[in-house]
């Protein structure tokens, strides 16, 4: 491996995260190449002044803040708006289910009760206005039609 | 071995408070110092340090063991912490380049963390500058980057525990942590020494 190989994969070799061939295979590199061995070191150190920050200690009134948060939170469920809100929560998709369900079965019931003479009407309207109400052996246009009128014209001619 | 976190957080499940208790006792320290590492500000980490354990309050009726619990706490953290970056973003209130807070206002603070080692003014006003350099070196570093240095320098997490936290490949928390360590090698340098000792 190059040193550019060897460079990139310093960090995880530093942080023992390489299988034990590749890391085998860098401490050889770096016992050999004094730049890489350089720049382990750097990264080394710089690890060491960023782990060498001072830890915070939590402050005396973080628990005090913590449990207010929490007992806040226990009365606002205890209200009887928020407990309205959460029964209209999970009651709301069971109620539109329901209206739905019956809504379909309503309608398909009144449907084979009362079968609606309308609807046939308005059905065969709609096929007369395009056309499809009567059949057409050959379409205006179409080149069977110009072939049959040519057929008939010459016929005429031939007496 | 079974996690002892986890038991703790099954006992709270079944309506044991004391339980909770002592998982906030003993993961405090450590969520707070993530958080403050991640934000920088001290007053702001605790608070947010108060929502994720608010968080594991409320989720603990639907929380199931399926991860070590440092995993899902961290994975709280994370998300909080990254959510608050983005709203910042969009309050355009955060600046890469806004001063460093340890440097100011945190003075105090400061003095009381080195008040032990009686150093001299001259040693105060060092370390004060260099906190302050480095800071702004973490700062820098892009969101996921910078969560998922902290986690491996300040909570020592394995590469692979990090990438169930910000939910993606070990080798993407490989490449994030080599390009964070350079920048922050480069940004550093002034207090590097470029002598090898050897040794690795």
């Amino acid at each position: 491996m190059k040193c550019k190989g060897i460079r990139r994969k310093l960090v995880a070799y530093l942080d023992g995260e390489l299988r034990e061939k590749q890391k085998l295979l860098i401490k050889k590199h770096l016992s050999q190449c004094a730049e890489c061995r350089k720049e382990a070191h750097l990264l080394n150190e710089s690890f060491c002044l960023l782990k060498g920050q001072d830890y915070l200690k939590p402050s005396e009134d973080f628990l005090a803040s913590l449990w207010e948060r929490i007992y806040s939170l226990e009365k606002r469920q205890l209200l009887p708006q928020a407990i309205f809100g959460r029964l209209v929560h999970a009651a709301l998709p069971a109620a539109v289910t329901a209206v739905l369900i019956i809504g379909v079965l309503v309608g398909s019931s009144v449907e084979k009760i009362i079968p609606s003479p309308t609807v046939k009407l308005k059905e065969e309207r709609y096929l007369t206005s395009i056309g499809l109400d009567s059949f057409q052996d050959l379409p205006t246009g179409s080149l069977p039609e110009i072939y049959l009128n040519l057929a008939s014209a010459e016929e005429v001619e031939n007496g | 071995m079974p996690d002892s976190d986890v038991s703790l957080m099954l006992e709270f499940q079944k309506g044991d408070i004391s339980s909770f208790e002592k998982l906030v006792q003993k993961h405090k320290e450590s969520i707070i110092n993530v958080i403050y590492q991640f934000i920088g500000e001290r007053d702001e980490a605790e608070d947010l340090a108060v929502e994720v354990f608010l968080r594991v309050y409320r989720a603990a009726k639907k929380y199931q063991a399926k991860a070590k619990f440092t995993t899902w706490l961290y994975k709280i953290t994370t998300n909080l912490c990254l959510n608050e970056i983005r709203k910042k973003a969009k309050l355009q209130t955060i600046s890469l380049s806004k001063p460093i807070s340890a440097g100011e206002e945190k003075e105090e603070e400061l003095i009381e963390k080195i008040a032990d080692a009686a150093p001299s003014p001259q040693q105060i006003l060092e370390k004060k500058e260099r906190n302050a350099l480095i800071r702004k070196a973490i700062d820098s570093l892009p969101a996921k980057q910078r969560m998922a240095t902290i986690l491996q320098i300040y909570e020592e997490l394995s590469y692979k525990e990090i990438s169930t936290i910000l939910g993606c490949s070990v080798k993407s928390v490989e490449r994030r942590l080599y390009w964070a360590r350079t920048s922050l090698k480069e940004r550093l340098s002034s207090y590097l020494t470029a002598e090898s000792s050897g040794g690795f």
